[in-house]
């Protein structure tokens, strides 16, 4: 016999709470999983060229809130090296951080919080909460607050 | 305060001032009650619960915080170099879990990996200063370090007097 | 500018104030009653306590002839109260709301023959009196998530909602038989009961804590979670808006929002402090912040000599001095530092008191009515 007492009857009210796709607001150009590898290659390329400020601007430009979980942690990585390679490469990462625009900032910060979660992050602990401290120390905390309230997630 | 334990700090206390910012919020599924959202099994229901904030200075040392519209639960994972430092932990959350009623805040069974943790309802913002919840958690993290390697100290140099006491050669 | 006038009504959170329209009454949330004091002289003083609710009181309006108070409760009911000469108390209705869940929000329409009740149940309840029965009935709007705040057009028909799906809505409540039918306006032109007039959201999908339409209701304005403010300017039934003005602050989370004027409006929560935007359908800009404030990150204020610094952590101290002398020395109770705001906790309501000035309420027991 079906174990009834176990049946989620919530499941079947008709108006039943939204979900978390529903919450999800429009976004007005979600980018296309394709173009992914692509935005990758390009950031690596600036990196290697040495053109910090570009390459930190082209990974934060757009981030792929509509993704697959897959392509969107290869787009943490690439964050994540962008990041370290800027620190490892310049004294000074404030510069870095002005010169974004302020949903670049807020975006920045969403990595931030996502970045530390990961083991690989949590190893490099001490570069990522230097750009934190850095990021908030100009911005306020604006972003702190719209990385917890945001529905869109990196 | 040692060199990387402050940008450390100054990220906990700028997420923890963003998230404490709780309001009195009735259920939306239980008829006249009023719980922590966060505690409540939420999963069919998103809407109240809001992005988990992880701080990480490395493996060892992280903080979770986890907002929602009326609670906040703040976990913390203490550092633990070797095996005494983690008996000496657990002992610790142990002794301070047991008499989580003189803690207002503290919650008597912390979070799966983390060592300790604290639960934030809009009840204890209406009654206390925000900023001073946020100073007494800073805080304890501060101390709490300082505690466990006092106590190691402690208990080193315990073992070092018994351990002379026993073998000191008979004349 | 004079200094702001400062009322300490106890130390329990006000979830909301209003004062009555010749501004001689105030009425507070206190835990499950209502107090009335009188203004005017130095001191508030209070009038009566109205005990009807067995559960915290969410919301309080008085109508817009003074007749009639205005409360709701998380006990899922809403009362009318009227004062009975004969007997020289409030006397309270009970209201038809039928709902299940907590009722959030209250608010009487401008001409006071209806009022909006918003809920925990995903509910609008648009109530009326009805004479031949003798109560307050109420028809119902339906959403899919709680309603955090509520907020009438001027001509008594449309009525703005905001809730945590992070989104603000403007919805018809025509009665037939009660409301003359309503002008056309930039909202549409045949308003039927429930018709859907806008539906706006923010950039992050975060709670809307408060909706406000400006004076002339030809636009709207909504504060969320995520620190934003938001400006719609519709342009007109089946059209998309002419302009939707999005303000991102660093802030912490407003709760309250109100318009000083056509071009100015104010807003305060979480942030304990009010700020001042001006503009108009091209842009607004944040003006000025009504009092200096210390960040709360950066500006800690140096620490104090050891014997004084034991505010916060007592607790470790009592448990040490337990530990290692067996006994516990009394810590001298000191209050510590302050925010350097007249409100020391989140700000939950803005109203409109006389021209050049509002008054607020705020969890830390005050309300203060501030020149801007």
């Amino acid at each position: 016999m079906e174990d009834w007492r176990r049946i989620d009857i919530d499941a079947f009210e008709p108006d039943k709470f939204l979900s978390k796709e529903e919450l999800v607001p429009a976004i007005a150009n979600p980018v296309d999983e394709a173009a992914i590898p692509s935005i990758i290659a390009e950031c690596k390329a600036k990196l290697s060229k040495g053109q910090f400020a570009e390459a930190l601007k082209t990974a934060l430009q757009n981030p792929p809130y509509l993704s697959s979980p897959a392509a969107k942690a290869s787009y943490d990585q690439l964050v994540f090296e962008t990041l370290i390679s800027v620190k490892n490469n310049n004294t000074d990462i404030l510069p870095f951080v002005k010169q974004l625009s302020s949903d670049e900032q807020d975006t920045l910060v969403k990595y931030l919080y996502k970045i530390m979660d990961t083991s690989y992050g949590s190893k490099q602990g001490a570069v990522l909460l230097a750009w934190y401290e850095k990021t908030v120390e100009f911005t306020g905390l604006g972003p702190v607050i719209r990385f917890m309230s945001d529905r869109r997630t990196v | 305060m040692s060199q990387s334990l402050k940008p450390y700090l100054t990220a906990v206390r700028s997420s923890l001032t963003a998230a404490i910012c709780l309001e009195d919020f009735s259920s939306q599924l239980v008829e006249r009650h009023n719980r922590p959202e966060i505690e409540v099994d939420n999963s069919h229901n998103p809407e109240l619960i809001l992005n988990p904030m992880v701080i990480a200075r490395n493996e060892n040392e992280k903080v979770l915080i986890e907002p929602s519209i009326n609670s906040v639960r703040v976990s913390i994972k203490i550092k633990q170099a070797d095996e005494i430092e983690q008996i000496l932990v657990h002992q610790f959350a142990r002794f301070l879990t047991s008499r989580a009623e003189n803690f207002f805040i503290l919650r008597r069974v912390p979070i799966k990996g983390y060592d300790i943790s604290f639960l934030v309802t809009n009840f204890h913002t209406e009654q206390m200063l925000k900023d001073k919840l946020v100073d007494f958690i800073i805080e304890f993290m501060e101390e709490v370090d300082k505690e466990i390697s006092e106590m190691k100290l402690f208990l080193n140099a315990r073992a070092r007097v018994i351990a002379e006491a026993y073998l000191t050669p008979f004349d | 500018m004079s200094t702001p006038i400062v009322y300490q009504l106890g130390h329990k959170p006000i979830k909301d104030h209003v004062f009555s329209s010749d501004r001689s009454l105030l009425a507070i949330t206190k835990d499950n009653t209502v107090e009335i004091y009188r203004i005017g002289t130095a001191k508030p003083q209070l009038v009566t306590t109205l005990k009807g609710h067995d559960k915290t009181v969410t919301s309080v309006d008085i109508s817009p002839d003074n007749s009639k108070i205005l409360t709701c409760s998380q006990d899922r009911n809403a009362l009318v109260w009227e004062y009975s000469q004969a007997e020289g108390e409030y006397k309270p209705t009970l209201v038809l709301l039928r709902i299940n869940k907590a009722a959030t929000c209250c608010r009487w329409s401008p001409n006071g023959d209806k009022f909006a009740v918003g809920s925990n149940d995903r509910i609008v309840a648009i109530c009326y009196y009805e004479e031949e029965n003798d109560w307050w009935v109420s028809k119902h709007l339906r959403l899919r998530s709680t309603v955090t705040s509520l907020d009438w057009h001027p001509n008594n028909v449309l009525l703005a909602v905001g809730s945590t799906d992070g989104h603000a809505r403007v919805f018809s409540t025509f009665i037939k038989g009660l409301d003359a039918k309503p002008a056309p306006s930039v909202w549409g032109s045949r308003l039927p009961f429930q018709t859907l007039c806008g539906d706006f959201t923010n950039e992050t999908g975060a709670w809307v804590h408060a909706v406000s339409f400006n004076p002339n209701g030809d636009s709207l304005a909504y504060v969320s979670h995520d620190s934003s403010l938001v400006l719609v300017y519709p342009e007109g039934e089946g059209l998309p808006p002419k302009n939707i003005v999005s303000l991102k602050t660093n802030y912490l989370p407003f709760k309250s929002v109100l318009f000083l004027g056509e071009n100015s409006l104010v807003a305060s929560g979480h942030n304990c402090n009010l700020i001042v935007f001006q503009g108009d359908e091209s842009g607004w800009k944040q003006t000025k912040e009504l009092e200096q404030q210390k960040d709360l990150i950066h500006d800690l204020p140096p620490k104090t000599d050891e014997d004084e610094e034991i505010s916060s952590h007592d607790a470790l101290n009592m448990f040490r001095q337990l530990d290692l002398k067996g006994k516990v020395n009394k810590a001298s109770d000191k209050s510590g530092k302050a925010l350097s705001t007249i409100h020391q906790n989140t700000v939950t309501a803005i109203k409109y008191f006389t021209k050049g000035k509002v008054s607020t309420s705020g969890i830390d027991g005050k309300v203060v009515i501030f020149n801007v």
